[in-house]
């Protein structure tokens, strides 16, 4: 049987996480950096922008990062109960958000708290970038490699998987031409 | 508003809009149509990573992927501030979240606990008349 305080551990940090993602998964991603690695040390940066760099290539929501990690400490049944406990709360929450939203739509207090909550949102994504470049930190190349895919998303309109397969294939190149070796 | 609401957006999206069209059942049928296919993905990406992960090579190469989806999450947020074209209190606000997360390091809950409150005041009170 696989371990259940894994399990319950899992459930209580991604429901609470699952609450607070206000911006979305990228939100709310060096809170759940900071859970799985300096909390849990269930394992260590670069394992997690592994994992990361994985679920950007995995078609679909964002919020599979949370399924990845609930695998990899405790397998299928990890990965279910990752996934319920990230979706279900805010689920919930949006759900009946939805019901209310047609009778508030439009009036002054629902502009408001728009108007107040895209830019909490913006700078919670922005810190969350920037913790997950310094989570990211392999040597000089990372920063650059960092800039150009910023560079990349701003200011070109081609598939992201394009620039994550050049990115690993500079990373190989740069590695073993001696040029940035990364350590 | 699924930008504002916490959680997957998309996910949520799916929620409301399944909502309207088939009530509770059309919310529950729409989540699951859209993970399933990205888990099925996953596990696979999942299953290959496990075994591969200690080449150096693959590392190497998935630790250049992990810069480019840092990169891609930070043009994420500066997409978003472009589009928001952000006044004196959107300027305050995002200032104050990425200051309190990455120079305080107060933990997210906190920071969304206290930031939530401050952001409807700095927003009422620099208003364009």
């Amino acid at each position: 049987m696989m371990d259940t305080s894994i399990l319950s551990q899992l459930a209580r940090t991604f429901s609470m996480i699952s609450l607070i993602a206000i911006g979305g998964m990228n939100a709310v991603l060096p809170a759940l950096r900071h859970e799985v690695v300096d909390v849990l040390h269930w394992m260590d940066n670069e394992k997690f922008m592994q994992l990361f760099a994985v679920t950007q290539i995995t078609p679909g929501p964002n919020v599979v990062i949370v399924s990845l990690v609930g695998w990899e400490v405790a397998g299928l049944s990890g990965l279910l109960v990752a996934t319920f406990s990230m979706l279900l709360p805010a689920c919930l929450l949006a759900f009946m958000v939805g019901r209310i939203a047609s009778l508030v739509a439009g009036t002054s207090g629902f502009r408001l708290a728009q108007n107040a909550l895209v830019p909490v949102a913006v700078g919670l994504i922005l810190a969350g970038g920037l913790d997950l470049a310094h989570a990211a930190y392999r040597g000089w190349l990372t920063p650059i490699l960092i800039a150009a895919n910023v560079a990349f998303i701003l200011f070109t309109k081609y598939n992201p998987v394009w620039a994550l397969m050049a990115s690993a294939l500079i990373a190989l190149g740069a590695h073993y031409s001696g040029v940035f070796p990364l350590i | 508003m699924g930008q504002v609401l916490p959680g997957a957006n998309v996910v949520n999206a799916s929620v409301v809009i399944g909502d309207r069209f088939q009530g509770i059942r059309g919310s529950l049928v729409s989540v699951f149509a859209i993970m399933i296919l990205p888990i099925l993905v996953l596990i696979v990406l999942a299953s290959l990573y496990s075994r591969f992960y200690e080449i150096p090579a693959v590392s190497i190469a998935l630790n250049g992927a992990g810069a480019a989806a840092a990169g891609m999450v930070i043009a994420t947020g500066l997409k978003m501030a472009l589009k928001l074209k952000p006044g004196l209190a959107g300027w305050l606000i995002i200032g104050i979240a990425i200051g309190a997360i990455l120079i305080l390091r107060w933990p997210l809950v906190y920071v969304v606990l206290a930031l939530v409150p401050t952001a409807l005041v700095l927003t009422v009170m620099l208003r364009k008349k």
